[in-house]
């Protein structure tokens, strides 16, 4: 039996043209309240259809947290937009030159090539932070500081390197955590499958698999790195409810959280190929109040998650610790 | 680096929050003050994550032949484009540039990996000598 | 007596049959009518031990005592026999004696297809419309078999690449595409890149399935063979996998002589 070659260059143009044609103007952009006429699809067993491939690399251009100039304007103006459209067009240049230039080596970060990255495109939205109002984090609880100063103090006198455990846990292959779905620098592959009473939420880096019950089965008390979760559906909107998670490591921005960290997720399918995708993070401990990150996912039948065998192939960090023992070996000062 | 004098697109910049997590491996497993440039065969690529490497047989001005591994991208992102392994051949020249590993092995990683004439690794159209 | 046995023995025959396809009626479907394996499922034995038959051996470890013994078991493999080539007979102790150092599963490196199977860890069947998604609880490891025409991929990966469709009632997957870095068991059983997988999932009944294996690959065997056993739905009320991203309890194996000694430390 002859079979298809799944990515041949074929497809890709296809896809290329495809992605390129669904560029959005500024008028376009406009966050979209779907199209009156659209009717959510179904499963054959009645529940909302939020299945596809869902890539979120298209944010990359967005921050996290809006400028402090932007105040609480949440969109950019035209000529804001122009700024980043003409970004976005100066880095596809660089990324598509068939020949190398002094242009085409500067890179934003030094490995690998730059064009090996999923770029995003220039989007009107000011901040993947949409709420509170200013598209900022809110402010910290005073006991945060004393959870930093903790975990400094456990690290008083360890390198960078001493160990695998200085290491952060992405670069250890243990997760990147229930953030997975905000945009990074490549294999931003995420995918939602449903059987009847499930929903499986997968995501590309580092293959992570979320399977999210619909119940409303009291939690366990267990304590995992990607947290246990309950689902439900509000109409066409599924809403994940993940707590139990793993926090003497866990960090949400650079912040490391504490034991009341919840997470409220929506997913709701607009019109017929985009999800919006709704993230509350609830951590009373950590930050005065919650906060609030939405953007909308657009389809990508060309974004199929790829197997991300990270541990397996993690030279990295026996490269990371011998660097440093050769250092030390060396009398240096450690990397 | 590219300059800009306007200043939100500075601020946009550094209001990027979002860590890019990909740096903090590089300057912990290479060297920012070691450019290096490297010129060799292909001997083999392992299309591996959390990145690939690409081997290859750097000729010295001795005439000794000494194998080096380059660091180079999640195959994944590859693999979407339409490259394969078939893409770059055993035996395919490539020109390096990058950064040397910190430990002292013959490693470095690629931040701009190209064929003899210019023409970059896996950008655009076939490279010369391989299948299309 | 004679007729009265003959008469016992019918109505015997009689109600197996009944039970059987009573069984096969108490098999969910889908809406299309295909059996829905949809759920959790593990399996019980020691073929992630040995796929052969074995006896019980000491721990690796003297100190893991009962605990770290090998319980002994029948094998699950057709006439109990993996018809090696003579050189990948001999890899294959030598795999063995050196089991410690080099079995993946001992460095939480995915499983690959079938051990993935038979570990001693559930796994969860989730049946979309079109393809079917399998979850397993050992270090994340999943993979996705395509239930549409048939798609091949450029290069190998741990978990293989699956193409599946229905015969009857049963889920005959296609696996190819594996990187034969991972083993079989924990007896030093191995693969190459050249191995093909082609599993059949079974239902039985509603909480049993039947898991029959072919494995074939020219570089290592003489011939194909098979393994077979049964498949047990976790029915505990809320059964669900529990993390288990295994990378932690590796490191150390894996990177301990590359730490920094403790200063005055050889």
């Amino acid at each position: 039996m002859t079979r298809r070659f799944v990515f041949s260059l074929a497809t890709i143009a296809l896809g290329v043209t495809v992605a390129l044609g669904t560029l959005d103007t500024a008028a376009q952009q406009r966050r979209s309240t779907g199209a009156a006429s659209f009717v959510a699809p179904k499963t054959p067993w009645g529940d909302p259809d939020i299945q596809g491939l869902w890539p979120s690399g298209d944010w990359r251009r967005v921050p996290l947290q809006r400028p402090e100039n932007l105040g609480t304007r949440s969109e950019l103006t035209p000529e804001e937009f122009e700024e980043r459209e003409r970004q976005a067009a100066t880095d596809s240049a660089a990324d598509a030159a068939e020949f190398a230039t002094e242009a085409t080596t500067a890179t934003i970060n030094n490995s690998p090539p730059s064009y090996w990255q999923d770029r995003g495109s220039a989007k009107l939205q000011a901040s993947l932070i949409v709420d509170p109002p200013n598209g900022r984090l809110p402010a910290r609880v005073p006991q945060v500081e004393q959870r930093v100063a903790a975990r400094a103090a456990a690290r008083q006198g360890r390198g960078p390197s001493d160990s695998w455990e200085d290491r952060s846990l992405y670069e250890r292959c243990i997760t990147r955590g229930i953030t997975s779905f905000l945009p990074t620098l490549y294999n931003n592959g995420n995918e939602i499958l449903q059987s009847p009473g499930y929903v499986v939420i997968r995501h590309e880096m580092i293959n992570e698999t979320r399977i999210v019950p619909i119940t409303d089965r009291p939690f366990s008390t267990i304590k995992t790195y990607m947290g246990e979760a309950r689902g439900r559906w509000e109409g066409n909107t599924l809403v994940v409810e993940t707590t139990n998670f793993l926090t003497d490591k866990a960090a949400i921005s650079g912040t490391p959280t504490s034991d009341k960290l919840r997470l409220i997720e929506r997913f709701t399918r607009i019109d017929a190929h985009t999800l919006r995708y709704e993230l509350t993070v609830d951590d009373r401990d950590t930050w005065v109040q919650p906060w609030k990150v939405s953007f909308d996912l657009g389809e990508d039948p060309n974004y199929p998650l790829i197997e991300y065998a990270c541990h397996e192939g993690n030279y990295a960090m026996s490269n990371i610790l011998r660097a440093a023992r050769v250092a030390e070996a060396a009398g240096q000062p450690k990397p | 680096m590219k300059t800009t004098t306007n200043l939100f697109a500075a601020a946009l910049m550094a209001a990027f929050a979002l860590p890019s997590l990909a740096h903090h491996s590089f300057s912990a497993e290479f060297d920012e003050s070691k450019p290096i440039t490297l010129k060799g065969k292909v001997t083999k690529m392992e299309w591996i994550n959390p990145h690939s490497w690409i081997h290859i047989d750097v000729v010295g001005d001795d005439g000794k032949t000494v194998p080096w591994m380059i660091e180079a991208g999640t195959p994944n992102t590859m693999v979407r484009r339409g490259f394969t392994r078939e893409s770059l051949q055993t035996g395919a020249e490539i020109v390096v540039q990058g950064y040397l590993s910190k430990d002292g092995a013959n490693r470095a990683n690629g931040f701009s990996i190209t064929f003899t004439d210019g023409r970059r690794l896996f950008v655009g159209g076939s490279a010369p000598g391989t299948p299309n | 007596m004679d007729r009265g046995m003959r008469i016992i023995r019918r109505a015997l025959a009689t109600c197996m049959l009944v039970g059987a396809v009573a069984a096969q009626a108490q098999i969910p479907r889908t809406a299309d009518g295909k059996p829905d394996i949809s759920g959790i499922w593990q399996a019980v034995g020691t073929a992630h031990w040995d796929l052969q038959d074995h006896s019980p051996q000491p721990p690796a470890l003297y100190q893991m005592g009962a605990v770290g013994a090998v319980p002994g078991g029948r094998g699950v493999v057709e006439g109990n026999t993996i018809p090696y080539q003579p050189w990948a007979a001999e890899k294959r102790q030598q795999n063995f004696a050196n089991r410690l150092a080099e079995d993946p599963e001992i460095k939480c490196y995915m499983p690959g297809i079938p051990r993935a199977t038979y570990l001693p860890f559930p796994f969860q069947i989730v049946q979309t419309q079109r393809d079917i998604f399998f979850a397993y609880e050992f270090a994340n490891a999943d993979r996705k078999v395509n239930m549409g025409a048939p798609t091949e991929y450029p290069y190998g990966t741990w978990m293989g690449w699956s193409n599946g469709r229905w015969e009857g009632d049963t889920l005959v997957v296609d696996v190819t595409g594996l990187n034969g870095m991972s083993w079989l068991d924990r007896a030093g059983n191995f693969t190459s890149e050249n191995t093909h997988v082609v599993e059949r999932y079974t239902p039985l009944d509603k909480d049993h399935l039947r898991y029959d294996v072919t494995i074939e690959d020219s570089t290592l065997f003489t011939r194909p063979w098979k393994i077979s056993l049964p498949l047990y739905r976790r029915i505990d009320a809320g059964a669900e996998l529990v993390e288990f991203r295994c990378v932690e309890f590796a490191e150390r194996l894996l990177y301990g002589e590359l730490e920094k000694k403790p200063a005055g430390a050889k």
